[in-house]
């Protein structure tokens, strides 16, 4: 046997399955009773642990068949409306179906709208890409809005009736927001080359950075504050404790009460990266069931780095989080960064395309800071400087290849 | 025999068996388990429901799993809550992970209780459970009634392994420390077997 065991307290007893798995083996033989002789103390703990078991031993009681019963012909129905829910968007051009048929189809396809509207959504389907070089604003009704500037700024008005663009035009809201139950949103698109800032109804400033789409209703109606982000923004909240303010990224959901941070979550990054600045927030998956994964409090001077493979949340305490927010005032400045990276985000900031030589881009880690006021062309020099490598700018497309008399690193 | 793993992503894929399946099999578990949260049944069956809403509604969002019990374990345990916080109105308490105080009952307790004849052992057996917190009723419950590992735990509980172990460890030993021998052998006089 084994020798530990003599030596457990009662606690450890109950709480190790091994040693419960070997006392139930032991005790069909004669054996424990000669061992329990032997030893006392052994004895006593192994009674002490025998009714802490006793104590812990939950008897269920059983569940009703009819409630089991009543509760699955609700999930069947929901099921099967749901599923239908679907054919009737994908065929509703066949008319063959029996009217009656279709008015039960209808129905059940309200009665999911309905369950749908309670929850609030977990994403935000923004409009697909074009190939548009300008910023634009699509408001909830549909209308397009070309904020022209390179730098361009969107400011709705307290009552959210109206918003005002680039200090100038003013563009007065629908009163659609009024009625319908579910807030309509409103898009600003940010192409690569551009920036934007977007005041929003509660005071609160959204900087955006290039490549990005933030989804914002003209008023916070209900409960918390609801924004939709891909891309690069930095937030400066406006406090108000009855409503929590959250950003919801395709992976993660961050709720703050008040506060400033930069949040990174660009479709082609591997990680979503929020960096906080000032006050407290909370991170957490953004997944059907949002509650498996648990929340990350993050404090002031701290990044949080949820990685999209492994789904993972790190957090490190960051000693220059102006490197992180430098952007919004047009520098770019990086700390043994890798080169991959730096040459990312000037492909955002100035919306052109880099192509590789084989072996490139190398894993290398550089610093330096870059003017984003300057042309793409001063930024090169200084990039391949630092970069060690040659480039040839050919309109939009930048071909960079080592330098020839750099020996080839690991 | 299938794994958990194939019937959720074969639940996540859409074939038809796996709900009925899943459902089948934990129901009875969720509906015992939300009974240590509340009396109230109707709110019990509804939050079920409403779970498994939820899942078919995000069925192709959903994260993967090899525990399902443990999945809809902690959805649910989520869920209930809120619901129960909205309820009782309990002001503005943000946090999901703000102490709760969940009301795990052994049923030890509640068959004793009652009984006239039994009066004297109840209160012997209601003082020993007493002598721990709901928390650490609640965390005994995942460790010897849901024989859930020390990982599982800490995901359910939201917090780390050495306080989960602590947890468990501190409340035995009060557990034990209420153990009198004049209660020992009380205890031993209503063994049931």
């Amino acid at each position: 046997m084994d020798n530990k065991y003599l030596e457990y307290t009662a606690e450890e007893m109950v709480d190790d399955r091994n040693f419960l798995i070997w006392l139930s083996h032991l005790s069909e033989t004669q054996e424990l009773d000669k061992l329990l002789d032997e030893n006392p103390h052994f004895a006593l703990k192994i009674r002490e642990a025998k009714e802490i078991i006793r104590l812990l031993a939950v008897q269920e009681e059983p569940v009703l068949q009819e409630d089991v019963n009543a509760m699955w012909e609700n999930i069947a129905r929901f099921d099967r409306t749901y599923q239908s829910g679907f054919t009737i968007r994908r065929y509703h051009y066949r008319l063959k179906y029996a009217a009656a048929v279709l008015i039960i189809l209808m129905l059940s396809t309200l009665g999911y709208w309905k369950i749908k509207q309670v929850e609030s959504p977990q994403w935000y389907t923004f409009k697909p890409d074009t190939t548009v070089q300008q910023s634009r604003l699509i408001l909830a009704s549909g209308k397009e809005i070309n904020l022209k500037k390179d730098e361009s700024t969107i400011s709705v008005n307290a009552k959210g009736h109206a918003i005002r663009i680039n200090n100038d035009s003013l563009i007065a809201m629908s009163d659609l927001s009024e009625k319908s139950a579910v807030m309509p949103m409103n898009q600003v698109v940010v192409p690569y080359g551009k920036k934007s800032s977007v005041e929003l109804e509660d005071g609160t400033k959204v900087w955006l950075n290039a490549g990005s789409k933030l989804a914002f209703p003209d008023k916070f109606t209900g409960s918390k504050r609801e924004v939709f982000l891909e891309g690069e923004a930095y937030f400066n909240v406006t406090h108000d404790k009855n409503k929590p303010f959250f950003v919801k990224t395709k992976e993660v959901v961050i709720r703050v009460l008040g506060t400033k941070f930069n949040v990174s979550a660009y479709r082609a990054d591997n990680e979503v990266m929020t960096v906080l600045v000032e006050g407290a927030v909370s991170l957490r998956e953004n997944k059907g069931i949002n509650l498996l994964g648990k929340e990350t409090i993050l404090n002031a001077h701290q990044r949080a780095s949820f990685n999209k493979t492994d789904l993972t949340t790190r957090v490190s305490d960051e000693g220059n989080v102006g490197i992180y927010t430098a952007w919004t005032e047009g520098w770019f400045p990086f700390c043994k960064e890798p080169l991959v990276n730096v040459f990312k985000k000037v492909e955002r900031y100035y919306n052109v395309q880099f192509v590789y030589s084989e072996l490139f881009p190398s894993g290398d880690l550089i610093s330096g800071k870059l003017d984003l006021k300057d042309s793409i062309e001063d930024v090169m020099k200084v990039l391949a400087d630092v970069a060690k490598v040659t480039y040839r700018i050919d309109q939009k497309k930048i071909f960079i290849e080592l330098k020839q008399e750099m020996p080839m690193r690991k | 025999m299938l794994n958990d793993s194939t019937i959720w992503n074969d639940f996540r894929g859409g074939k038809g068996y796996a709900l009925p399946y899943i459902y089948s099999r934990q129901v009875e578990h969720l509906y015992r388990y939300g009974r240590k949260f509340t009396n109230d049944e109707e709110l019990i069956k509804d939050t079920i429901q409403e779970m498994f809403y939820h899942l078919i509604r995000s069925r192709d969002t959903l994260g993967e799993t090899d525990n399902i019990r443990f999945y809809l374990m902690s959805a649910f345990k989520h869920r209930i809550i809120r619901r129960i916080q909205s309820e009782k109105h309990v002001g503005e308490s943000l946090n999901e992970n703000d102490p709760f105080e969940l009301k795990i009952e052994y049923s030890y307790e509640d068959e004793l209780i009652g009984k006239e004849t039994e009066r004297k052992k109840a209160e012997v057996i209601r003082k020993v459970l007493k002598a721990i917190s709901p928390r650490q009723r609640e965390i005994l419950y995942y460790r010897y009634s849901c024989d859930y590992s020390y990982e599982e735990i800490c995901k359910l509980m939201s917090m780390n392994y050495d306080s989960a172990r602590k947890m468990v460890f501190r409340a035995l030993k009060s557990l034990r420390e209420h153990l009198d021998p004049s209660d020992l052998i009380l205890l031993f006089l209503f063994k049931k077997n």
